[in-house]
């Protein structure tokens, strides 16, 4: 933990950025979208949600990753083979690091919406397939600024104009039973599948 | 210490080692060789970076993949060095110690021994981007004994360097080399000169020469001439121009010759006795 600690503060203000998304750009934007609706604008701030929260879930593993494939020296990190962790560990601690302030931020939705959970679960997963989609590019790129690209130009593309694509792992909707979960089971499923595939390649890339 | 058994590794179909066996002791070594002879990979393979090359390397006796003491004693140095850009110094050495399974309660003391080594020791606050290329090549090598590892392994360590740093680096080499094995991969003949035991010269993914820097020398012994560039074509054989100098208004070549001359030769240098090897003039 402690080297994930340092790899974490060597990232300086970037380390930011999904703390600034989470605590000041959706609260605000759902906010806004309230006050300008007159109501109770749920299925329009789930949309904000969709849009800003998972597309940033894979900031800090791309960012943790880009020192094990872009960095100078990068292979002195594969040379001490009993210390090293397992990226694919490392990708699963960021994304339950990330649920915690994805938590914080529903902590606040309680007192706006009555129902916010199926919400909440539907985020932690799109999260969850954000990171897995990142570390699996990245390792199969071997380069992080494409999977940080395609991340966001996939929650840009399916939530803001392909809603109702097969491919997209957004949920439509009013949130408000289980049945609004209807593409997560599928969805988490892809996500362990691009991990699996992920974690052959980074086994690939230590041994060899 | 370290035994490299017919180690051969290809990348696609190309041959980057073929059929190296060395002998590595408790000394200072010095692997020259051209760009592209083979050094950083067999330095790489020896470090266990590549899981499938042909051979055996083994560590006391045992093959380094299974030796947990061999990746305890490892210290590596790659060619390019410069990870962590954003943390300090000591954060980065706080990384390596733990990457090397260092106990935290010893790393303190390991950090600073490592540093003051390499002089670094009033610097341990500042980031590693803003130390010069120089301090960064000495970060390098302080990581590297991070641990009192019993293994160097360092690719290219002067490469970037300039005199004055070079000169230092030579001097922390000679401080650590007691009861380690040190491997510097280098191309720069007079730094094995300056601090090495012992040369492997490799050339084409083969070893042409182990040996002492006295033997590698004594292959250019009545080999090398300096003549005036006046009776140059007076040369007999096969030849190679090593140097053109001007000494006192006259153009001298240093020539290394296959066969005897009528002219004195000159007492061999071992930059001398490197060419002579990689020019098949032996």
């Amino acid at each position: 933990m402690r080297r994930l600690y340092l790899e974490l503060k060597n990232q300086r203000l970037y380390f930011f950025v999904p703390p600034i998304i989470l605590f000041i750009l959706v609260p605000l934007t759902v906010l806004a979208t309230i006050k300008n609706g007159g109501g109770d604008n749920f299925p329009e701030c789930a949309t904000i949600s969709q849009l800003f929260i998972p597309g940033f879930a894979a900031w800090w593993p791309l960012f943790v990753l880009k020192e094990y494939l872009n960095s100078p020296g990068k292979e002195l990190l594969f040379v001490h083979k009993y210390g090293r962790d397992s990226l694919v560990f490392k990708m699963i601690i960021l994304w339950a690091f990330y649920v915690l302030f994805v938590v914080i931020v529903f902590i606040y939705f309680i007192f706006l919406f009555d129902f916010v959970w199926f919400l909440f679960i539907a985020i932690i997963i799109q999260s969850l397939f954000m990171v897995a989609l990142g570390y699996f590019l990245a390792l199969l790129f071997q380069n992080t600024f494409i999977p940080l690209i395609i991340n966001f130009a996939y929650s840009s593309i399916f939530m803001l104009a392909l809603f109702y694509s097969p491919l997209s792992i957004f949920e439509i909707g009013s949130f408000n039973s289980v049945s609004s979960l209807s593409k997560s089971p599928v969805v988490a499923i892809i996500a362990f599948i691009l991990f699996y595939g992920g974690y052959q390649i980074e086994k690939h890339l230590y041994n060899d | 210490m370290i035994a490299v058994k017919n180690l051969s590794k290809s990348f696609k179909k190309k041959a980057a080692l073929n059929s190296v066996n060395l002998q590595l002791d408790a000394k200072v070594y010095g692997l020259l060789g051209a760009n592209g002879a083979g050094k950083t990979t067999l330095i790489r393979c020896i470090a266990g970076l590549y899981a499938s090359p042909q051979g055996e390397i083994l560590y006391r006796n045992e093959p380094i993949h299974k030796s947990k003491s061999f990746h305890q004693d490892l210290g590596y140095l790659p060619q390019a060095f410069g990870m962590f850009q954003e943390l300090t110094l000591y954060e980065m050495m706080e990384y390596i110690c733990s990457l090397k399974g260092i106990a935290k309660r010893k790393c303190a003391n390991e950090i600073a021994k490592a540093l003051t080594s390499v002089n670094l020791e009033d610097r341990a606050k500042d980031r590693i981007k803003t130390l010069s290329g120089g301090m960064v090549r000495r970060v390098g090598i302080a990581q590297a004994i991070l641990g009192n590892t019993k293994v160097m392994l360092l690719d290219e360590p002067t490469a970037g360097l300039d005199p004055s740093e070079r000169a230092r680096f030579k001097n922390t080499v000679s401080e650590l080399k007691k009861d380690r094995l040190i491997l510097i991969s280098t191309h720069i003949v007079e730094d094995v000169d300056a601090c090495c035991h012992s040369v492997i010269v490799i050339d084409g993914g083969s070893v042409l020469f182990n040996g002492s820097c006295e033997e590698l020398r004594n292959i250019a012994k009545n080999k090398v001439y300096q003549i005036n560039e006046k009776d140059a074509d007076s040369i007999v054989g096969e030849k190679y121009i090593l140097k053109v100098c001007e000494i006192e208004g006259k153009i001298y070549h240093r020539i290394l010759a296959k066969e005897n001359q009528d002219y004195p030769s000159e007492k061999p240098s071992l930059e001398d006795g490197y060419m002579c090897l990689v020019k098949r003039l032996a």
